[in-house]
């Protein structure tokens, strides 16, 4: 498919009430989740599933942005445009060092070699004018 | 619970029939379910409907149908709407608001070539993953991983489901089988999900008629007795940013949907006739295989190529091919089938002595998985 893709913008990130302190610290070029009392981590704001605290309890922290895959899929044709020139790319749900599961891009690796339990880090990347988080293989480990 | 039963059944011809709206065929499954019943229209008080797939309807077809209604309600919980647009009519009748309920589903996607998953501005778009199966497509992936399945595995479940559609004058896929070949080498269309994978984009209507049990006796269908109902609803469980659900778990929570629907049923899985479960995608049904119990976790496959699923095995499951293979009305395709066995009308597919079915829907709603369950029994 010949598509010219320099002017078709990115799919823009949907934000809501309770990931905005994600969003806006990504923005800042930090990747936070938000820890519970009890000490449970989630990647927006919302009520503890462990002891029932409510969301205003929970405090935004920068987090380590260690995981691992826990699943992922590989697109092979685009279902919006912006993604055409980038085909093949994998979407994978990474299962955070801290407990939550993300999901993401595993970027710049080969589709074929990414695999679950991969290890692998999140950075924070510049895309389209917002900055959003993917996951890339941790170096040396692994495969 | 069998104070409620279901009286009458309407069923349009599904695949492609272009050139008609959604309301339309919502009108013609109505019409039909009305002959069916025997009830005179103005007779028919409750109208309750989900909304289309495609292209939507309003709840129009009430008024072109002349009912006589007291109450129209538009109910949505994506793929479980089905069973509890049950629930819902129960609801209206024992609030006093209407005797018999009409429920209602129509879609014309295949002829409106409605491409699913193109164009979503969800909250996972911004990663590139669109639509329902690719969702499906991460369970698959984590399912294989867990239990060493593989795409071999859900060709079993395709095949089963094909088999028993091929059977079935009414199906889409009527008079055309598949290989486990045919499957492996179909494309991909989000990895690791193939082509086949995937359940159909038809054009097509069911409606139903819910009333009273001592109202359905006076009626000419022999009535379909609603022994039980459960749900389930995840919403609390997603905990990913800004995601409604938790993502690509290779094993599906069916509580307390299984433990209410069998509750109030007072029946066990061994009591269960005939299964007809939610297909929209080969790993979703696998899952529910598993959780329901009718094999173990990752058993999916094997149990299917051991002989189990076909229609005429100890475990019937999906005898027409359900949302796979003989059409797409969400929630409504297997409950059709369920209520269709129970009265003897399964055709080349029906099982003998057929006296209780269970039936689930799933769906995925703005705000986590749906699921609702049922059981029915033959008069």
């Amino acid at each position: 498919m010949n598509v010219n893709t320099d002017n078709i913008a990115a799919p823009r990130r949907v934000t809501a009430v309770e990931d905005a302190p994600f969003w806006q610290a990504l923005d800042e070029g930090v990747f936070r989740l938000a820890r519970c009392p009890c000490g449970a981590w989630y990647a927006r704001s919302q009520a503890c599933l462990h002891c029932g605290s409510s969301a205003s309890q929970l405090e935004w922290l920068p987090a380590s942005g260690h995981g691992e895959i826990k699943t992922f899929v590989i697109f092979d044709k685009p279902y919006h445009p912006w993604f055409a020139t980038r085909l093949p790319y994998v979407v994978a749900v990474i299962a955070l060092a801290e407990g939550p599961e993300l999901l993401t891009n595993v970027i710049d690796m080969p589709v074929d070699e990414v695999a679950i339990g991969l290890p692998v880090e999140i950075v924070i990347v510049e895309r389209d004018g917002q900055s959003i988080h993917q996951a890339r293989a941790v170096a040396g480990i692994g495969q | 619970m069998s104070k409620y039963a279901i009286a009458g059944l309407g069923v349009t011809p599904q695949g492609i029939i272009g050139g008609t709206s959604a309301e339309q065929l919502a009108w013609n499954a109505i019409e039909l379910a009305l002959a069916d019943s025997g009830l005179a229209r103005e007779a028919l008080n409750g109208y309750l409907f989900q909304p289309g797939f495609g292209e939507n309807t309003t709840g129009m077809a009430a008024s072109r149908a002349a009912l006589g209604t007291n109450v129209t309600l538009q109910v949505n919980s994506s793929g479980a709407t089905g069973i509890l647009s049950i629930a819902s009519a129960i609801g209206l009748i024992e609030a006093g608001t209407a005797d018999y309920v009409v429920c209602v589903h129509a879609t014309n996607a295949r002829s409106q070539a409605v491409t699913v998953g193109e164009g979503e501005e969800n909250e996972h778009a911004v990663f590139g993953l669109f639509s329902p199966g690719a969702q499906n497509a991460l369970r698959a992936q984590r399912w294989f991983h867990q239990y060493g399945t593989s795409s071999a595995d859900l060709a079993e479940l395709a095949v089963a489901l094909r088999h028993n559609a091929s059977l079935r004058p009414d199906a889409f896929r009527y008079g055309a089988p598949l290989t486990v070949d045919q499957h492996q080498n179909s494309r991909f269309i989000v990895r690791p999900l193939r082509l086949f994978d995937y359940c159909l984009v038809t054009d097509g209507a069911i409606a139903f008629i819910v009333t009273t049990a001592e109202r359905a006796r006076d009626l000419r269908p022999k009535p379909v007795s609603i022994l039980g109902m459960g749900a389930c609803h995840d919403a609390g469980q997603g905990y990913d940013c800004g995601s409604s659900m938790r993502l690509g778990d290779a094993n599906m929570n069916v509580e307390p949907a299984r433990s209410r629907v069998f509750r109030a049923a007072g029946l066990s899985l061994q009591d269960i006739d005939v299964f007809q479960f939610y297909d929209a995608f080969t790993i979703l049904l696998a899952l529910q295989l598993e959780a329901w119990g009718l094999c173990g976790p990752g058993e999916a496959g094997d149990w299917v190529r051991a002989g189990n699923f076909r229609w005429d095995s100890a475990r019937p499951c999906n005898t027409n091919g359900t949302l796979h293979s003989w059409g797409y009305v969400q929630g409504f395709t297997p409950l059709a089938e369920g209520i269709r066995q129970l009265r003897g009308e399964g055709g080349a597919t029906q099982v003998a002595q057929a006296r209780t079915a269970l039936i689930t829907n799933v769906g995925l709603t703005g705000a986590g998985q749906a699921q609702s369950a049922l059981i029915l029994g033959a008069a």
